[in-house]
């Protein structure tokens, strides 16, 4: 819920903090209106989704080789981007997403990564066309509101900005490969 | 036959001054005006090289025109305004480039300490040349 202006986690808000007061509370902004407090949450919802929030893998290992294994190094590149809680308060921070509804915003993205930087997972090339799409990353206009407002450390922000430049990169190396195999 | 009922859904508007709000949305909007006064700058150049290009006559009607108060205020609010955009853009880099070396990652200062110090070689070069060279 928003409290005193700011997206904040009901739960973990403590009114001491904000002794003597007042406090006012409202529903998280950004997000259509149900009634007092409750908000309709389905957009976000439907864009995890979109964004094949899984380890897709092109090749499985039979099981008799036993689970697949990752270093800590490896497990540190996408870890931070595995603490999402899906609360859904970068989404009522970021004012890409309340000027353009389409944006499949923050925490689609840092989901993706913390999935396209997973050493086991191959399906980056599946969630290029979402993240690459003129809704997905580039949407973003890198305020930072997301990052600053995540109770879990998620930053989605570096999300966003790294896979920018992935986006980028690849849509260069495209138009380079391309024109060499004409 | 029943109907599965469906709440109306109110959509608070966005006001006009959203970007007053939060520092960040604040930051944000004088980042994006910005880009205006960087395409000042850049007008500012190229009048300044027809002018040189021009002879020394127009050159000098050029550094005339450059000292009124109004050109001065005008390049001052610039400068900063460009500060902005170059401090804002430095530190957004160590957000999208992540390098590691053997496993270990280079701490972001590391990747944007050198973006300040060629940008304060290069501007102490350029003073340098138009200054004292």
């Amino acid at each position: 819920m928003m409290v005193n202006g700011e997206p904040k986690l009901g739960c973990a808000t403590f009114l001491a903090e904000y002794a003597p007061g007042p406090v006012q509370i409202e529903p998280l902004s950004n997000f259509p209106i149900i009634r007092d407090l409750v908000v309709d949450i389905d957009d976000v919802m439907r864009k995890l989704v979109e964004v094949t929030p899984w380890i897709v893998r092109e090749d499985d290992q039979p099981l008799k080789a036993g689970e697949y294994l990752q270093t800590p190094t490896e497990l540190d590149e996408y870890q931070r981007y595995s603490m999402c809680i899906n609360c859904m308060l970068c989404y009522s921070a970021c004012p890409s997403y309340a000027l353009d509804p389409a944006f499949i915003g923050p925490a689609a993205i840092a989901i993706a990564q913390r999935y396209n930087l997973d050493s086991r997972d191959q399906g980056s090339r599946e969630r290029m066309d979402v993240l690459s799409a003129p809704a997905g990353v580039w949407a973003c206009t890198s305020v930072g509101a997301c990052t600053s407002v995540c109770p879990k450390g998620v930053d989605p922000a570096g999300a966003i900005q790294q896979y920018k430049l992935t986006s980028a990169t690849e849509a260069l190396k495209t138009l380079l490969w391309s024109r060499g195999t004409r | 036959m029943n109907e599965v009922y469906q709440p109306r859904r109110y959509q608070k508007p966005i006001p006009v001054f959203w970007w007053l709000r939060r520092r960040s949305y604040f930051v944000f909007a004088l980042r994006e005006l910005s880009c205006l006064f960087v395409a000042w700058f850049i007008v500012f150049l190229l009048l300044l090289v027809a002018a040189i290009g021009a002879g020394p006559e127009r050159y000098r009607q050029f550094l005339m025109w450059s000292a009124t108060p109004w050109v001065l205020l005008l390049n001052f609010i610039a400068l900063l305004f460009v500060t902005l955009h170059a401090v804002t853009w430095f530190n957004q880099i160590p957000q999208a480039i992540v390098l590691r070396l053997r496993g270990w990652r280079v701490p972001p200062i590391w990747i944007v300490a050198p973006m300040y110090l060629l940008w304060v070689v290069i501007s102490t070069v350029a003073a340098w040349v138009v200054i004292g060279g």
